[in-house]
């Protein structure tokens, strides 16, 4: 009896993850669990900031499964080398991806989700793209300064998204712009989006538009402030059978 | 009070179903429905007497029979909330349904389909005292119907198959637009409705009274309508429109409506 106990003891301790679990059932991480590949659903919560030297499938932490929490409590999770960006939280194939309460700084894409996913109270600084969600998402309460965008949208959701109460202030590009700033699918319910002081040098370029929102949009209290553009057309807001009010 | 929640990916195969189905006087914000179905009648927000839905999202809400994106009961608001690819397979459709003395105001809705013929899909359904503001619909059966006593204010009806927007009697409609529609912008179809600063742009009819409307008409613009611009009978109240008036044209009746073809 008691060399059973003893084994299952000994199983136990030996399947506990190196990354500890929180009181709360959260699982916790620290600097030592970086980079990271989340497989399974659960609730995940920064213990300390850390600065972030190794990747894995180009990004620091990579997310292959459905309805995963990650709480960035106060902490920011930094990639070390700003001359070699790589992807910050990646989602890959699933759905309901949840990141809150933090900030990121140098990435490439800092944050890929799958559909009905949330970014909630983030900033963000010196990053290319500031999010990239699936239909259903909700994004409220992100600041993002210094965003340098190459060819991808600086933010880029889906259909039937949310958001709300985002700031994106000093955005430079001088080659492979973007031709959208924000960007979002159908029946987008946008408000509250504040984009300042941006300079874009778009010579030869197709022209480049700040936000363009799918057919069915709602978009009100819109501000975009000091925006320099030098080279071709600029359009500040696209909207497709949709109300915009307040802009 | 519900906030930011999602009903995403859901169907059911028995019985009426709703996305979300909340109590009496209730608070509904910032959620969404998306891709849900059923098999039989299908609500995507369900808000009884007195609720309010603020900054909702309905979109791709599929029901056998009757389905709405959000069918509220009397007394509720609905505000800066979006209906998008709402379809009954069966039945009628809408983005909104309300009951008496409803207000959707910031509310868009787009692409509401009702297949089987004689049932409409209507954009925004209003009982009695409804009003709609500040409002789109495009791409619906009937764009925005009215019963009595209501007002539509600064809104938009687009493309619509069945109407723009249509009216039993004592409403107000003002400084709206009704463009593309079929087979008519706005359509009085009861009486003592008071029509100004309206425009009805490229619809078969622009302006529509049907036999016995006593409706008052003043100041509204109809342009390249293709049938008609104006076609009211003879009880209605409108003020002379004038056609073609051209460039830097000066009308001294105040109460002048304005019919424009190419």
């Amino acid at each position: 009896m008691n060399r059973i106990f003893h084994i299952c003891l000994f199983l136990l301790i030996g399947a506990t993850p190196l990354i500890g679990m929180a009181n709360d059932g959260r699982i916790k991480l620290a600097a030592g669990d970086f980079p990271l590949t989340i497989s399974e659903s659960g609730s995940y919560v920064l213990v300390e900031s850390v600065e972030v030297t190794e990747s894995v499938a180009g990004a620091v932490i990579v997310v292959n499964a459905d309805h995963v929490t990650i709480d960035l409590n106060g902490h920011a999770l930094i990639w070390a080398d700003e001359h070699s960006m790589v992807d910050g939280i990646v989602q890959s194939g699933g759905v309901g991806l949840r990141v809150g309460n933090g900030s990121l700084h140098q990435f490439n894409r800092a944050i890929v989700a799958g559909a009905v996913s949330r970014l909630d109270h983030v900033r963000m600084n010196y990053v290319r793209q500031v999010v990239a969600a699936g239909e259903g998402s909700m994004i409220r309460q992100v600041q993002a300064f210094g965003i340098y965008p190459e060819t991808i949208p600086v933010i880029d959701l889906g259909d039937a998204c949310q958001i709300a109460d985002v700031q994106l202030f000093d955005i430079e590009s001088e080659f492979s712009l973007p031709p959208v700033l924000i960007q979002t699918g159908e029946a987008t319910r946008a408000q509250r989006l504040r984009v300042s002081v941006v300079e874009i040098i778009d010579v030869d370029g197709p022209g480049l538009s700040i936000a363009s929102f799918g057919a069915g949009s709602i978009v009100d209290e819109v501000e975009f402030v000091q925006i320099m553009h030098s080279g071709s057309t600029i359009t500040a807001i696209e909207i497709d059978r949709g109300i915009l009010a307040n802009a | 009070m519900i906030s930011g929640c999602v009903v995403y990916d859901s169907s059911a195969s028995l019985g009426d179903s709703y996305g979300f189905q909340s109590g009496f006087d209730s608070t509904v914000a910032l959620s969404s429905v998306i891709r849900i179905g059923a098999l039989f009648e299908l609500q995507g927000f369900s808000l009884p007497f007195g609720s309010s839905l603020t900054d909702g999202i309905a979109f791709r809400v599929s029901g056998g029979q009757a389905t709405d994106g959000i069918h509220a009961g009397g007394s509720t608001m609905i505000r800066g909330t979006v209906a998008r690819r709402i379809s009954s397979g069966n039945n009628t459709a809408a983005g909104v349904r309300s009951s008496d003395d409803s207000v959707s105001r910031y509310v868009a809705v787009t692409d509401v389909q009702a297949p089987t013929v004689g049932q409409p899909a209507w954009g925004i359904a209003l009982e009695n005292r409804g009003q709609v503001i500040h409002s789109l619909v495009q791409d619906a059966g009937i764009g925005i119907r009215l019963m009595n006593d209501g007002a539509i204010m600064s809104s938009a009806t687009l493309s619509n198959s069945e109407g723009g927007a249509r009216m039993l009697d004592r409403n107000r409609v003002a400084d709206n637009l009704a463009r593309d529609n079929t087979p008519y912008g706005f359509l009085l179809a009861g009486q003592r409705n008071d029509i100004v600063d309206n425009a009805a742009v490229a619809n078969l009819t622009g302006f529509f009274a049907q036999a016995g409307d006593t409706s008052f008409l003043a100041r509204n613009t109809a342009i390249d309508n293709v049938v008609s611009n104006f076609a009211v009978v003879a009880t209605t109240r409108i003020g002379q429109p004038i056609a073609n008036p051209g460039a830097n044209f000066t009308v001294t009746n105040s109460w002048a409506n304005f019919s424009i073809t190419p």
